[in-house]
């Protein structure tokens, strides 16, 4: 322990603290304030730990942090009810207006299931090998690719242009194009999976 | 894959700028809280099983009472501690400047239940005991005296048999026996030892303090477990 827990903590949060809250935003399928939840609480679960965190494995110990948080809200919705104070307990976060990019990647993700989201996002957000992935999510390999590659295949299917968009669909968004990559779909490492 | 790889890195660079202090230390507020919250509940998880231990025991020694027999009391010879170089450097934590350390001073005072100790910091008392905790606190009047709150004051525990591990932090060594001080963050810094015999003991000092390893290690030298103490579980 070369620095108190704080200033360790507090260098680490100055460091990761923004992609973090990017992966929550992927994670959360854009809404920045469930993002920012996940973020906090990860970060808190954190510091109580922080003595017993190896320095090499802060990074895997918060992004698991933040992929519990979102299953546990997901399974105790109670635990999302806002408690009424009588002050401000928390700084607002900015909330920039998303970009046309920005809004049909997450409408596309929002459709995933969350963890096959989290898969996805943890494979070709963050880069992580699949192996790596299954440790976050607490399953097998195997799962991870199963997941990861139905999830591209849903994500193809759901960003690709077509030939009258949707009444709502921001039409001024630059267009992304994936039918061409359809030859990219099944990768050596997302083949035949086990599930 | 490459395509929604290429898309996701267009995406969300806004959520990734550098965070402001003012978010920075609202983290670590929240995280201060949690782990003070994370300390009640392992003092109540503590007190809740002590109490269950109590009454067991009593059961215990009324049973072999009634048969005729003896009651094997758990009697533990003391443990003497001492200070001895360790196989980690011995420094002070940043937090606490040992400029503004509370020295020891020799203690001949009544002793309580479950420990002895042959010093205190200077201007600081025994206040409380039970047989799992030694609670020593300033002669000033500002810290209670609940056996249960161990908020600010300079605590000697029995470590739980449940927990096998001394955690991380710097390697001291207390009598030989390997010991480990961890920083705490606002609570101070723990020693956490065992004894030859696998007896763990826990020291919490308070950040008032401002003590170094060194000086809770020196203090640790002068703890003795009598046969009261037993440990926690839990």
């Amino acid at each position: 322990m070369t620095d108190s827990r704080d200033d360790q903590f507090r260098a680490y949060v100055l460091a990761s603290r923004g992609q973090l809250l990017r992966t929550a935003t992927f994670l959360t399928s854009g809404d920045r304030h469930a993002a920012e939840d996940l973020v906090q609480t990860a970060l808190m679960r954190l510091y109580v730990a922080w003595p017993r965190v190896r320095r090499e494995t802060v990074d895997a110990y918060a992004r698991r942090s933040m992929l519990n948080a979102l299953i546990d809200n997901r399974r105790r919705p109670a635990a999302r009810l806002e408690r009424i104070r009588s002050e401000v307990p928390e700084v607002a976060i900015d909330d920039p207006a998303p970009s046309g990019n920005e809004t049909e990647v997450f409408r596309a993700l929002a459709e995933l299931p969350p963890k096959m989201r989290a898969a996805v996002v943890l494979r070709y957000l963050l880069d992580l090998s699949v192996a790596e992935t299954a440790d976050s999510l607490n399953c097998s390999e195997g799962t991870v690719k199963s997941q990861s590659a139905r999830g591209l295949d849903q994500l193809r299917a759901a960003l690709a242009p077509t030939d009258v968009p949707p009444t709502g669909l921001q039409t001024d968004a630059p267009s992304v194009d994936l039918r061409h990559a359809e030859a990219s779909v099944r990768t050596p490492d997302l083949g035949d999976t086990d599930e | 894959m490459s395509d929604i790889k290429n898309l996701f890195d267009g995406v969300a660079h806004s959520a990734a700028s550098p965070p402001s202090a003012e978010t920075v230390e609202a983290d670590i507020a929240r995280g201060r809280a949690a782990l003070s919250r994370a300390h009640r509940q392992r003092t109540i998880r503590r007190s809740a099983i002590a109490g269950g231990s109590l009454l067991a025991a009593t059961a215990v020694v009324v049973a072999a009472t009634q048969l005729g027999g003896t009651s094997d009391k758990v009697r533990r010879g003391p443990i003497a501690v001492s200070h001895g170089p360790g196989p980690g450097s011995i420094r002070p934590h940043p937090h606490h400047r040992t400029s503004n350390a509370i020295k020891l001073v020799s203690y001949s005072g009544k002793q309580l239940e479950g420990f002895t100790v042959d010093e205190v910091p200077a201007g600081w008392h025994l206040s409380t005991s039970t047989q799992y905790a030694l609670l020593i606190t300033p002669n000033d009047g500002s810290l209670n005296d609940n056996p249960d709150d161990f908020q600010g004051k300079l605590a000697v525990l029995t470590s739980s048999v449940d927990e096998h591990s001394l955690g991380h932090g710097d390697d001291v060594t207390v009598n030989g026996e390997h010991g480990v001080v961890s920083d705490q963050g606002s609570y101070g810094i723990m020693l956490r030892y065992n004894d030859p015999d696998g007896f763990g003991v826990d020291i919490q000092a308070p950040q008032a303090l401002h003590w170094s390893d060194q000086q809770i290690v020196a203090f640790a030298a002068g703890v003795h477990v009598t046969g009261d103490a037993v440990h926690s579980r839990g």
